[in-house]
């Protein structure tokens, strides 16, 4: 169970609240600030699931409890508001989807400081969660049935860490060559000007430089289907690398900015993005992708804002009006 | 100080007349299109005559007409807040009737106003004397000229989004200055945004006029792609601009802009393509020229003698 605890969860909720006090602070005044987390506690295990992928799911103390579901280059995460104050129970209602009705036995435990430039105490406690719990994603390309699971409860005092006044960088901007974006949002009727929307799905392509990823390596493909709407968001995302001739620049080395994009199942079909005579662009063609347990969504027309960047600038459209996504 | 008298519409056309010390009369005509984001306006400069403090005006605007009104107060004058650090007089903002002469007719009768009394309003900003730091820069004194003068070089869009294609075409002919500017801003949809001024002297009144568009119907504006050869652009903006023009650059080195492409001006038709006028176009890619075509230089070509010019309407 230890081996578990590269990822830890209180390092990662530590690192959301060091980002956000990096973006709330001037930079100069960062190094040598400090900044006080907690308390918290998460309770969280992994499984195997049907047809190799792979299911974790975690309750944490802001009373949200997530299923992540994820194999095959794809990540599927659901999450609802339980809005528990999480104890030895872990309990959720994803409807339809299943339920969890958990609890936590503690085998070992052990108290240590927290780390990572931080002071403060934590306890890991490693163990099983036994009840019952059922989850089927849509047309059960996953399922999960639970009795018993070997799991962990990690719980930190208030702990007071120090910035460092160093970010950790996630894909350095000066990797990538080329970042192209497509986005076809629906908001709600009634929606405020800051809402999210209630249904985004997003088309990305990231090219690198030659030194950062070999020549069939060299594009990556993202497709991210996010629903906000109801109790269960879903977030969907898929993720393939592809080969350099996946994109192309037909219009270099006046036109840049035009894109042709073919990338690798579970894409499939090709679209284009052409820049107009009246200074706009158009993003066509029958691109589509398959997320798990969907029926393919297409990723381009006119519904879809597009962006494609590179280390000079940016070029844009904007939707011309709100659509399904689907 | 301050003042204004509010006309009411004719002919479709807000009337207005403001007032600024120490002497400045600007009589400005204006209809908008919410639907294109369009406004058309006219304005026609002079000196007033009289004091606005004692609530006194007569202005004389030429050939269009002229106004002799007394102010009359109507109801209790509003204080406006003063700065907690200032000290002075509170600003007095006074509403309430101009009577007296008012009689105004726009060249070819496009607006008309003949009343003896108008709603309006005034202003009376007091000296305040107030601690500062350092010394406030107060804002240049703007000649009548300048304030009649019409401002074409982009909207608030372009300036924020950057433009990628843009034409400009000016011509000075006959004491007029007509300006024309079509453009794209950056990730907006087909439509362009286009706008033309026109300045002239009627006599002594400077008159000022412009017509924005800020969402010109698609093909308004269609260009040739960054680093195509010849450069080309088609401009057809619809209402109030009629006909279409043609920008063809006939070598690297040299462009012609021609067309019958002409804009109805609040009292004023004119031509916006011909021998008479300058042009230039600027077409890029935002992956190439990141800061757009505001900060290209332009390649102002053409601008023969003629005699051809304007017609009233």
């Amino acid at each position: 169970m230890r081996a578990r605890r590269a990822g830890s969860h209180f390092a990662a909720a530590a690192l959301a609240a060091v980002l956000a006090v990096a973006l709330l602070a001037p930079t100069s005044a960062l190094a040598g600030e400090t900044f006080s987390f907690g308390p918290g506690a998460v309770t969280f295990a992994r499984l195997q699931a049907t047809h190799g992928y792979r299911v974790n799911f975690s309750e944490t103390e802001g009373g949200y409890f997530f299923v992540r579901v994820k194999g095959y280059g794809s990540t599927t995460d659901f999450a609802t508001k339980t809005g528990r104050t999480p104890g030895a129970r872990v309990r959720a209602n994803f409807g339809r989807r299943g339920r969890f009705d958990l609890r936590f036995v503690a085998t070992e435990s052990e108290r240590e400081p927290v780390g990572s430039g931080c002071e403060g105490n934590e306890k890991y406690e490693s163990g099983y969660l036994v009840g019952r719990a059922r989850f089927r994603t849509e047309r059960g390309f996953a399922q999960v049935r639970v009795h018993r699971v070997p799991a962990a409860r990690e719980s930190w005092s208030r702990a007071t860490c120090e910035f460092s006044g160093e970010l950790p960088e996630a894909g350095h901007p000066k990797e990538k060559r080329t970042t192209f974006e497509a986005v076809a949002a629906t908001y709600a009727k009634d929606a405020g000007l800051f809402d999210p929307p209630e249904r985004s799905l997003t088309f990305r392509a990231t090219q690198y430089f030659r030194h950062v990823k070999p020549a069939d390596r060299r594009v990556d493909y993202l497709a991210e289907l996010q629903e906000n709407a109801g109790r269960v968001t879903v977030h969907r995302k898929l993720l393939v690398a592809a080969p350099e001739r996946s994109l192309l620049f037909p219009g270099t080395p006046n036109l840049p900015e035009e894109v042709a994009v073919k990338p690798p199942a579970p894409f499939t079909g090709s679209a284009e993005l052409v820049r107009t005579p009246e200074s706009t662009f158009t993003w066509t063609g029958d691109l589509a992708v398959t997320f798990p347990g969907l029926n393919p969504v297409r990723l381009a027309g006119p519904r879809f804002s597009a962006r494609i960047c590179n280390h000079k600038g940016c070029a844009s459209r904007g939707a011309e009006s709100d659509a399904s996504g689907s | 100080m301050q003042g204004a008298i509010k006309l009411g519409k004719h002919r479709g056309y807000r009337v207005t007349v403001a007032f600024r010390e120490p002497d400045v009369a600007i009589l400005t005509v204006s209809r908008s299109d919410a639907a294109r984001l369009g406004e058309e306006e006219t304005k026609y400069g002079a000196h007033f005559r009289g004091s606005l403090a004692g609530g006194r005006v007569r202005a004389d605007f030429g050939a269009i007409g002229s106004i002799d009104v007394r102010f009359h107060r109507q109801g209790p004058a509003e204080k406006a807040e003063l700065l907690k650090e200032c000290d002075g007089k509170l600003p007095l903002f006074e509403t309430g009737r101009w009577v007296g002469k008012v009689s105004l007719r726009g060249e070819g009768g496009y607006f008309a106003v003949s009343t003896g009394s108008a709603a309006g309003e005034v202003d009376r900003v007091f000296r305040l004397s107030c601690p500062v730091k350092h010394p406030v820069p107060l804002p240049a004194h703007e000649s009548l000229r300048e304030q009649v003068e019409p401002e074409t070089g982009g909207s608030l869009i372009s300036a924020i989004l950057g433009t990628v294609s843009s034409l400009e075409a000016v011509s000075t002919e006959g004491g007029r200055v007509v300006a024309l500017r079509a453009a794209h801003a950056s990730g907006r949809g087909p439509g362009a945004e286009v706008e033309a001024g026109a300045f002239e002297y009627q006599g002594r009144m400077p008159v000022g006029r412009t017509v924005q568009i800020l969402n010109a119907p698609a093909g308004s504006l269609v260009t040739s792609m960054p680093g195509e050869r010849p450069a080309t652009a088609t401009l057809k903006p619809g209402a109030p601009f009629s006909g279409e023009a043609e920008y063809l650059a006939t070598s690297p080195a040299a462009h012609r802009w021609t067309g019958t492409l002409t804009v109805r001006f609040p009292g004023l038709t004119v031509p916006l393509a011909g021998p008479s006028f300058s042009s230039t176009l600027c077409v890029v890619s935002t992956l190439v020229k990141p800061e757009g075509c505001e900060y290209q230089p332009p390649d102002w070509q053409g601008a023969e003698e003629s005699t051809g010019g304007a017609e009233a309407r």
